[in-house]
């Protein structure tokens, strides 16, 4: 049959959907359910569990050998609104003639937990059938029993196989685990459509998940679906959910989107009407300001504008705040408790905490506060935090932190910096366990990784003050274990990448300024750590399972340790190519590098650092390790002391390899000695050993002795500024006499490239400071454009520094350029400006002298005609002034004075000539330089 | 005919008026200067009191808060509590402390280790360091610590090494520290300072959980058969030890022969420690510890002296900046 519908297609369609939506019921329909969990338990092995069985044995023994079969079905996902009846069938493998009870159950039991011990007591009998001594299928009508429990809402339909009659031998059911003959329960019920879902509500909760909350108005549902779309696009299903559920989050979502959502039930028996449609928009990244003042706010504002500020942090913390965030507190006021604001930003759009107004930095006290951080991060990522005061003191130590990042089986937490931050008075635990080095100032934590990998990335701490802190000041870990070697599967799913510890200032610690464990790669760098292990032994930084970290221009003083370790480096157990250099160490318990290592670790380089009036172990080599460098260090050591310059300090087995090349050691005490244990595979070589040398002093085949004329050995003060002194002079015995190391870093502790001629042994590379450049010229090119050559008569500079003065000015600097540079363009000039020029060539070992003082000039061209006063004939495009410099250039049109004209000084090249007229004058008030011609023109009177 | 005048050497040019433009330049307000208290004479000013004011502060907040239950307001630090008020303690507070640091900044200049402890002194120095980390700092230059020092960073920093200064030549001139009185403290402090430690052995419970018809993994109580670990003090023990071990040492180093520990919790597990025995390695020889030693002698005699200075200091206070002090 052909023809023409007589509506159009797509409202067919409406009309096809509509039939299915409103599908009303099936009466009468049978359905056969086989169970969800069964099982059979027996007295004699009351902690058995059968849950896998595909038997289900029951038996009544005479005292004991007792069995009974659970058996559990679920009608929730039926539809079926009315019972006509219910029948469990159950097929018997090894049957006799007894009567075979079933019995009510609660359904508190699962397949895989029931043991005789924990099985809930059967409750009253439903029915009984007379089995016959022969396999089959036995039924046992439960119509009456199902029907109240569905009138209880309770479609789980548990039941009990007992005889009270004693049998021997069991009877054999099959069980759901069986191949065939399963139990069944065979429904024959009135399905009826699930009832609408209302109310839905939609709510963005970030920039890639909405949430979506409805109310479950179905009794008989077998689950909902959920539709979504964007814009004008048509419903499509994205979700198929079980029945009972009243709310989903839509996640993964692109950010700043708006989503309509539908929601219905279904079942057997056709689908629920919809719900109400439900928009929501992801968030957007944005800047948005919030303001939180203690005395001043409410938490009842809006928190946009400091007069509408929020008070308190319970506020804050309740927030789960828009990628791009700011949250500003009020300078000087004070928060008692714990900061924990939820939400992540995004790259680009971090969120962050910072003060406003002017004042003392705003303060969060936890005021004892225990086993959190008074400022608290978990699974978060994308959070700066900055120019806070945070403390948590209390008169008892206890589980405190100030800082603490958690994540948790998250993936990776990316960007968390934290800036500017003084953090004090942490009262924490005092001791050597993992829990004690938990408390103090900042950590950053991997909780646990058994369900996901967890990493932090892109983490800084930078510019932060920590101080008396109880135990440590800076850690970073895996609570769940960290202790794996780097690159095993177990640290490459807990490492952290890309982490920086940068000029931080920490002092009075009562164990370890830092502990950084996990790291690959990152940087330790430009902090100040003084006053620590003032509790406890410790060394002040240390690093575990790391690979590739950089520990440099760091400066350690005072600590206290009382015992072993007390230095300021420690590489320890499990430490590979870890660098530990231009360091500056001093006044320790212990020296400047620690080890303990495991045999695995290798590479681990000490180089380039100097050491001055540390009292106990300079160089520490401990446990088996294969390589260890130790190299160009400076080490010295004053008359009052008695430190161990290398103790070799544990015995045992493995082997133990370092070498010990280009060191120099200014050992002033005659108590100083060396502590060489058997075992280990040393190789001292090309070391200076001067002053007095103990009688345990290493043999050294190519061994100084001879003074290595430091600058002023053991002037060192405080910072990097203050350790000239140790030097070369020029007529060092150190210089060109170390072994040329590879791989060295290309600096010394100073920064002057390796290496100048050969290696120089100590700290210091000596340089000498370049050769002075000569031939200044410097030329004005255009009217904004001076241009000066010199001539560059240095080897070894580093670059060049132009100067420039006003005249009689004082010269200061306008610029630099780099090495084996000869011209600089000066483009920030006024006309008519007399400058003068110098430059010098510079190197880390200080500047050249000047080159000739030489005064920028205003050129002739001759561009356009022979007339002086023609702005157009002159390089700074205007006639020169009574203050000018002035060159007369070789050109087409010499210049002609017709007038009265005035200079300051005045150069005629050769090759150029200059007329002045008989009614013209020139008067030169400085100097008169004549290398071409000058013509005074007759073509006037006199 | 034309004329070519040369006056001869140079003339005075009109010269620019000089000075730095630089829109970068960081303009450090003016020091209050107004004087607080005088020490031996040394005049303690309003800007350094607040320096140790803002330091001490939490401590105050915490104090009233925990003593007396007043939480932080606009007004708590005029607030009068049991006859007194928070600024109060704290300005009587922070005065102890600056007595302290100036008897030692005294007698450091005596000892001709600092020409100047004026704050004022102080203040500019902290700028010229602060403008030669800057410069540093944009020439690719090293420092150590922070870019630019607060006050109080840079303050505690001069001042930890002065001091460490300061006893060094106390020890080297007014203590007169000798062999022998370093060993008559060596003999004195080794039963409690320099003991080589102990061989403890412990006897490790791990609490098993409790069963019963209701499954509680969480209810731990009766206990497995007992490990015995043994820590021995000689035997040098890395940092980064383990971190259960570690534990069971720390907590059996607080314990005597024969006690227990109370349950501690590791790994999701509950433990207790008994020590089962606990014998002694000796002392560190005097050579070991001679560095010790005399650290700590220095450290006492240090104490000592500085505490009579103290008693002997004349501290007055000028009542008519002190008493307007607030933040």
């Amino acid at each position: 049959m052909t023809g023409r519908p007589l509506l159009p297609k797509s409202f067919m369609t409406i009309l096809f959907l509509i039939s299915a939506i409103f599908m009303t019921g099936i009466s009468g329909q049978s359905q056969t359910f086989n169970p969800v969990a069964d099982s059979y338990i027996h007295d004699v092995n009351p902690t058995t569990n059968y849950g896998t069985s595909v038997d289900l044995y029951v038996k009544k023994g005479t005292a004991s050998n007792f069995r009974k079969a659970y058996i559990k079905f679920d009608l929730s996902a039926a539809g079926i609104s009315i019972i006509n009846s219910a029948i469990v069938r159950m097929y018997a493998t090894n049957s006799t003639a007894i009567v075979m009870n079933v019995h009510q159950v609660s359904d508190g039991w699962t397949e895989t937990g029931i043991t005789w011990n924990n099985a809930p007591a059967e409750g009253a009998i439903i029915n009984s059938v007379a089995l016959l001594a022969s396999p089959g299928y036995y039924e046992w009508d439960i119509t009456s029993y199902v029907q109240s429990q569905f009138a209880a809402s309770d479609k789980l339909i548990s039941l009990v196989f007992y005889s009270a009659t004693i049998s021997s031998p069991s009877i054999i059911f099959s069980s759901r685990d069986a191949s065939v003959n399963k139990p069944e329960l065979v429904i024959n019920g009135n399905i009826t459509a699930p009832a609408a879902p209302t109310g839905l509500v939609a709510t963005a909760v970030s920039t890639s998940q909405i949430d979506l909350v409805w109310a479950d108005n179905a009794t008989n549902e077998s689950g909902y679906k959920i539709e979504s779309k964007t814009g004008s696009d048509p419903f499509t299903e994205i979700a198929s959910i079980g029945a009972g559920s009243a709310s989903w989050s839509n996640t993964g979502l692109p950010l700043n989107t708006a989503v309509t959502y539908r929601v219905y039930a279904y079942n057997g028996a056709g689908n629920s009407n919809y719900s109400n449609e439900a928009t929501a928009t992801t968030m957007s990244p944005g800047i948005t300001t919030y303001f939180v003042d203690a005395t001043g706010g409410n938490d009842g504002n809006s928190g946009l504008s400091p007069s509408m500020a929020w008070k308190s942090l319970a506020k804050v913390n309740g927030i789960t705040f828009n990628p791009g965030s700011r949250i500003l507190f009020k300078a000087g006021e004070v928060w008692t408790g714990r900061l924990y604001p939820k939400g992540s930003g995004l790259a680009g759009y971090p969120n962050s905490i910072d003060m406003y107004g002017t004042g003392t930095k705003p303060i969060i006290n936890g005021n004892g506060l225990t086993g959190t951080g008074v400022v608290y991060l978990y699974n978060q990522q994308y959070w700066e935090i900055s120019n806070l005061e945070i403390t948590n003191d209390a008169t008892a130590g206890d589980d405190r932190r100030g800082v603490r990042i958690e994540a948790e089986n998250f993936g990776t937490a990316n960007h968390i910096y934290l800036k500017n931050l003084a953090i004090h008075n942490i009262k924490g635990l005092v001791g050597q366990g993992r829990t004690e080095k938990r408390t103090g100032g900042i950590g950053f934590a991997i909780v646990d990784v058994s369900i996901q990998e967890t990493h932090f990335n892109d983490i800084l701490v930078e510019n932060c003050v920590i101080t008396s802190c109880d135990n440590q000041g800076i850690i970073t870990e895996c609570v769940s274990g960290d202790g794996f070697d780097p690159y095993s599967a177990e640290w490459n799913a807990m490492k952290i990448t890309n982490g920086a510890i940068r000029n931080n200032t920490i002092s009075d610690i009562s164990k370890n300024a830092m502990i950084i464990r996990l790291f690959e790669g990152g940087v330790v760098e430009n902090n100040l750590c003084y006053n620590t292990a003032n509790g406890i032994t410790g060394n002040t930084i240390f690093s575990a399972s790391c690979s590739g970290t950089v520990f440099q221009y760091n400066e350690g003083y005072g600590n206290h340790s009382p015992d072993y370790d007390g230095s300021l480096y420690d590489a320890d157990l499990r430490s590979p190519n870890t660098y530990w250099q231009y360091s500056y160490s001093h006044d320790n318990a212990h020296g400047l590098f620690w080890t303990c290592t495991v045999q695995a670790d290798v590479n681990v380089v000490c180089r380039y650092n100097i050491s001055q009036n540390d009292q106990g172990v300079i160089f520490c080599i401990n446990y088996p390790v294969t390589s260890i460098k130790v190299y160009n260090n400076t080490v010295y050591c004053p008359a009052n002391l008695s430190p161990i310059i290398i103790s070799e300090r544990n015995t045992g087995g493995g082997t133990r390899t370092y070498t010990f090349n280009n060191n120099l050691i200014y050992n002033l005490s005659p108590s100083a000695s060396y502590d060489w244990t058997s075992g280990y595979n040393r190789t001292i070589d090309y070391n200076c050993f001067w002053g007095i040398h103990p009688s345990t002093e290493p043999s050294d085949p190519h061994k100084i002795t001879a003074d290595p004329k430091l600058a002023g050995a053991g002037s060192g003060g405080i910072g990097i500024n203050s350790v000239d002194g140790y030097k070369l002079q020029s007529n060092s015995s150190c210089i060109s006499k170390g072994k040329v190391i590879s791989g060295n870093g290309g600096k010394d502790y100073w920064g002057n490239p390796l290496y100048n001629g050969l290696p120089d042994i100590g700290a210091h590379e000596y340089t000498q400071p370049p050769n002075a450049p000569t031939n200044l010229t410097p030329v004005v090119v255009s009217p904004g454009l001076i241009t000066l050559n010199w001539t560059d008569n240095s080897l070894n500079e580093t670059g060049f520094r132009i100067e420039r003065k006003n005249n009689n000015g004082s010269f200061s600097l306008i610029g630099t350029v780099g090495p084996d540079i000869s011209t600089f363009s000066n483009t920030a000039i006024s006309l008519d400006t007399a400058y003068v020029y110098r430059v010098c060539a510079v190197n880390t070992a200080g500047n050249s002298g000047y080159s000739n003082e030489s005064m920028a000039t205003n050129q002739w061209t001759g561009t356009t005609d022979s007339d002086w006063s023609n702005g157009n004939n002159w390089a700074a495009g205007v006639m020169p002034d009574t203050v000018a410099y002035v060159t007369i250039a070789p050109s087409s049109n010499n210049p002609v004075i017709v007038s009265m004209v005035t200079l300051r000084s005045l150069r005629i090249a050769p090759g150029a000539l200059l007329t002045v007229m008989i009614y013209g004058t020139l008067v030169i008030n400085d100097n008169l330089i004549i290398s071409g011609e000058t013509d005074q023109g007759n073509t006037g009177s006199d | 005919m034309g004329k070519i005048l040369l006056s001869g050497l140079l003339m005075i040019l009109l010269s620019e008026a000089h000075c730095s433009t630089s829109p970068y330049r960081q303009v450090t307000p003016p020091a209050d200067t107004s004087r607080v208290a005088s020490l031996n004479g040394e005049w303690i000013i309003l800007c350094e009191f607040m320096l140790q004011a803002r330091s001490q502060r939490t401590i105050i907040i915490n104090y009233f808060r925990n003593r007396y239950g007043v939480e932080y307001s606009n007004d708590f630090w005029s607030g009068k509590i049991d006859g007194t008020t928070p600024m109060d303690v704290l300005k009587k507070k922070v005065l102890d402390t600056l007595v302290q640091i100036k008897v030692q900044q005294i007698c450091a200049r005596n000892a001709g280790l600092i020409a100047d402890i004026s704050y004022e002194a102080f203040l500019k120095a902290l700028e010229t360091e602060n403008q030669r980390r800057s410069s540093a700092k944009a020439s690719g230059r090293i420092i150590y610590g922070p870019v630019r020092y607060t006050e109080e960073v840079y303050y505690n920093y001069l001042f930890t090494n002065l001091v460490n200064r300061l006893k060094e030549y106390l020890a080297g001139t007014v203590f007169k520290i000798t062999e022998e009185k370093l060993k008559e403290v060596y003999d004195k402090e080794k039963d409690s300072l320099y003991r080589k430690g102990f061989v403890t052995i412990v006897a490790l419970k791990k609490l098993r959980p409790f069963k019963n018809a209701v499954s509680d993994d969480n209810a731990q109580t009766g206990t497995d058969a007992e490990n015995t670990l043994v820590f021995n003090d000689s035997v040098y023990s890395p940092e980064e030890g383990d971190p259960f071990r570690s534990m069971v040492r720390e907590t059996s180093s607080k314990l005597a022969k024969g006690q227990s520990s109370k349950k501690i919790e590791f790994g999701g597990n509950c433990y207790i420690v008994t020590v089962k025995e606990k014998t002694s390695l000796g002392f560190r020889s005097y050579d070991q510890c001679k560095s010790l030693v005399r650290n700590l002698l220095t450290g006492r005699m240090y104490e000592n002296y500085i505490r009579d200075l103290v008693k002997k200091a004349t501290c007055e206070t000028n009542m008519d900046v002190y008493e307007n002090i607030q933040f």
